[in-house]
Order: C-alpha cells, then structure tokens, then sequence
C-alpha cells in the first residue's frame, strides 16, 4: 500500500561504510514495532550485511534481531524511521559520490489484526528510487 | 411531488484522506477542518490508530483539543474504529482476557472523544463480542463489527456472529457494512496504475479475467477457498516478475473487492448501526466499482436512518487524485440516488 512513498527522496546518506536511508510506513495505521522484519538495503545491486541492519525509530536504534519482542513500541504513521546497514570495503569503493544511484528498500510488515489462517498476515512492501548520496549534515 | 423521507445521516472518515496525512501534507485538524468547509459531514469517523498517536491513551491534553475541534466545526462523531490486533505478538496470540484488555481501553477512550459506535475487526469471536458487552453498555457506546470483503453478511462466522446479537438483543452488538464486500468488477484506476507502472497487458488480462471467475463462484465461505483464490493471484504475479509484491497483489483482488450479492445486506439491516461507503474511485459522476443502486436501494428499503461514511480507498494506488474532489462525487451520486427512492440524505446536524 502506497509503496511509491516508501523510500524518503534526499535522504540517502553515507557515513564512513554505514548506509541510511528513511523509510515511510506503506499502510495507514501505526504498527507495532513487532510488526516489523525482513529489512532488505541495496544501492546498486550491493546488499548491506544481513546482520548489520538497524532501524531508528522513536529516539532508539534497534537492530533488526531487537524488533520481534517490541510489540508495546510503537511506529506511528507518521514517523519515518532510519533503515541502515553496513556495506562492505569494496561496494563503498564502487559508489560515485556524485552519481545517482538505484535504492532498494524491503520491508515485511506483519498486519496484527488479519489473520491469514497459518498466522498473522505478513506483507512484503519494497521501492526502488534512484537517489543521490546526501552530504553528511 | 411526494416530501422526501429522512435518510441516513451524510459523513466521512478521515481514512479517506490518508495519502495527504501519510505525506505531511495535512494535521489530523487540517483534515477536520477541511471535511467540515467543504460540508462532507456532519459525521465524521477517525482510525484511532491511524489520526491519534498514543492511542488509546493521547493524554488530556488531546482529549480537550479534539473536543474543541469537533466544537468548532460542528461536525459529529459517528464511528472510532478501533483494531483488534490478535497478533500484536510474534510468539503468540493475544488471549481471550487479553483481547477484552486491549479493546475495552479503545471502546472507553472512544466514549471519552464523544463517539456512539466503535468499529471492530473480524478477528473478535463472538465469545469476545459477549464479554464485551458490559464494557459497551457501561460506556454507552455500540459496537459494530465491520464485514468486510473477502467476508460477506452470509459467510458462516459472520452467520455466527448475526446469531449471537439476535439472541441477546442487546442493542448494542451490531455491524458495520462495508461496501467493498459486494464489488461488480476491479477499479478502472488501479488497472490504470498497473498500466503506469509497467504491468504487462497479458497480466492485466488475466488477473481481470481471474476476478470474474471468482465472482462467478461468489464470495467465499472458507479460508481455504480465500487462500486458494489468493495463490493464484499471486502466482499470476509472480509469472511476470512480479513476485517480489506478489502478495499485494493478491490482498488487493482478493481482499478488497468482494463479490457478495448486495442483496445480502438485507439479513443484517436491523443490526446495523453505522456503515462504511467504501468506493475506489469516482468516474463520471458514477461509482463503477461498488454498485451503489443496488447497495442503496436496500438501505432505502430498510429505512436506515444510521450513519454511512464515505470511505475513499482508491487512494492505496491512485497517487493523482484529490481524495475531498472524491468523496465530494461519491456524496453527490448517494444524494441522488437516495433521491430517486425517496429519502433526502441528512446533510445537517
């Protein structure tokens, strides 16, 4: 749902090998944070590392791992939150600062009120953008 | 000329309007403000949710704000919808005990803001439903389970649910219809948006022709039969590379657009209490989608004096539309219907 509002334009970010980029909630009421996983962030066709993936949320930067528990947390629909991972040394060396660049951002988010029959029903939402790399504020 | 009949009372929900809340292009109270300028009341519904942070507990300080927003517009609560969220855990399901908890706080803040109906999910059991009702009567607030697609009034848990209302009589166990259960065909906008973003026209064929295989099986009675109808969405999806969202594809022919018999409606009239005019999208002055004569014309039969929001949802794909030019069409073609069968719309506090 309104997946073409998922990744926020100019805020790509690339800090030492930490990309971030913000992130708006594709349904339209808040969520738990329980309700969030499956955090996917690639520029270019580079993923950054599965386990490195953080999401800030509320003042808090949470990894992923951290997020399944928080289900009294909330994500209000208006609040982007700061999806970013670690890229590796050589995908880093392969950006051009000043190029654009194609921006991948997947989310599940699971709908805590549908229950899908084998479970609550998890949704898959992604957006593509191609952005610039912001400067460092 | 015969007088015209009073009919059900005109409103809106903030819903509607989410796109231009969900970009920050307007506050809660700019939405308000705006519903009541153009006369989409006077009833207005809000997803607590949705327009209200910390919900169900915003503080004193919203309470008095809200109160004096609704004061200042003379707009008039209708429905709080509120969710049942069983899976708020990803170890388990909320209890039975702690479903009562969670909801109870949304039906008692509901009162609190001046709302008469709370709107409630499908995912409450009628066990649920009854131990609920001390806590609606003692707030004075009716509780109306929304049946919405892929459910239907016939389907047998909402059979089950009719059946326990009947038998306590409460007056205060009813439902919400929504008039997406009972669908004619899939939006022109969102095979629009499938055209916009590149979907092939094969697909576009085939999912079309997939919609009306199913209506012509009819609403579905069982999970399995839904999540069969699901897979096959989702399969046509994902043969064309699609696969990656392949189930949004699947929520949105399957779960949005039903294909129960208006006529359907008739079985639940007498507990009905307010209604979600659910539309994708307004074409000439006509609703192509929800057949609106039909649904309309058993609320005229069954002289409905309730309360229906008009509850634009072509918003989830349209990103090109204004959401009030819509809901302003979709107001103007239920005046005239209800017109022509002899009730004039309550437009009016």
């Amino acid at each position: 749902m309104m997946r073409d509002n998922i990744i926020e334009p100019g805020s790509l970010r690339l800090n030492g090998n930490t990309l971030s980029v913000k992130v708006h909630m594709p349904w339209y009421r808040a969520l738990p944070l329980s309700s969030v996983c499956d955090l996917v962030l690639d520029i270019d066709g580079h993923a950054v590392a599965p386990e490195s993936i953080h999401w800030l949320i509320n003042g808090t930067n949470y990894a992923a791992a951290e997020l399944p528990p928080l289900h009294t947390e909330w994500w209000f629909v208006t609040d982007a939150a700061v999806l970013s991972g670690t890229l590796s040394d050589e995908a880093v060396a392969a950006l051009d600062p000043a190029a654009d660049h194609a921006v991948h951002v997947g989310l599940g988010i699971y709908i805590p009120y549908i229950d899908a029959g084998a479970g609550t029903l998890l949704v898959h939402e992604g957006d593509r953008k191609t952005l610039k790399i912001e400067k460092a504020a | 000329m015969t007088e015209l009949k009073q009919g059900h009372l005109q409103g809106t929900t903030l819903y509607s309007y989410t796109r231009m809340f969900h970009e920050g292009k307007a506050t809660m109270e700019d939405l308000i403000r705006e519903v009541a300028r153009r006369g989409q009341g006077p009833g207005l519904e809000v997803i607590g949710f949705q327009s209200i942070r910390n919900w169900p507990n915003p503080g004193a300080e919203f309470i008095k704000s809200f109160r004096a927003i609704m004061d200042e517009t003379g707009l008039i609560p209708t429905s709080m919808a509120v969710n049942a969220d069983i899976g708020l855990r990803r170890d388990r399901n909320l209890t039975h005990d702690e479903m009562i908890d969670y909801m109870a706080a949304q039906i008692n803040m509901a009162s609190t803001l001046g709302f008469p109906v709370a709107r409630v999910q499908i995912s409450m059991t009628p066990d649920v439903m009854e131990a609920l009702l001390p806590v609606a009567e003692k707030a004075n607030v009716k509780l109306g389970l929304e049946i919405h697609s892929h459910h239907s009034p016939r389907h047998p848990e909402m059979v089950a649910h009719r059946e326990r209302y009947e038998k306590l009589n409460s007056g205060f166990l009813g439902f919400v219809p929504d008039f997406g259960t009972t669908c004619i065909g899939m939006p022109p906008s969102l095979i629009e948006k499938y055209r916009k973003t590149g979907v092939p026209e094969e697909m576009i064929t085939e999912l079309e022709a997939l919609w009306q295989v199913h209506h012509s099986e009819g609403a579905p009675h069982d999970g399995p039969t839904q999540g069969k109808r699901m897979g096959q969405v989702a399969g046509i999806a994902a043969k064309y590379g699609f696969g990656e969202t392949a189930i949004d594809y699947a929520i949105n022919h399957c779960g949005l657009f039903g294909h129960a018999d208006p006529e359907e409606w008739r079985d639940i009239m007498h507990l009905v209490w307010h209604t979600h005019g659910k539309f994708f999208g307004m074409h000439d002055g006509v609703e192509p989608t929800t057949p609106l004569p039909a649904i309309m014309k058993v609320y005229a039969d069954t002289g409905y004096t309730g309360s229906i929001s008009s509850e634009y949802e072509g918003f989830h794909w349209n990103n090109w539309s204004n959401p009030f030019d819509q809901v302003d069409a979709h107001q103007k073609y239920i005046r005239e219907i209800m017109e022509g069968y002899g009730y004039q719309v309550r437009t009016k506090a």
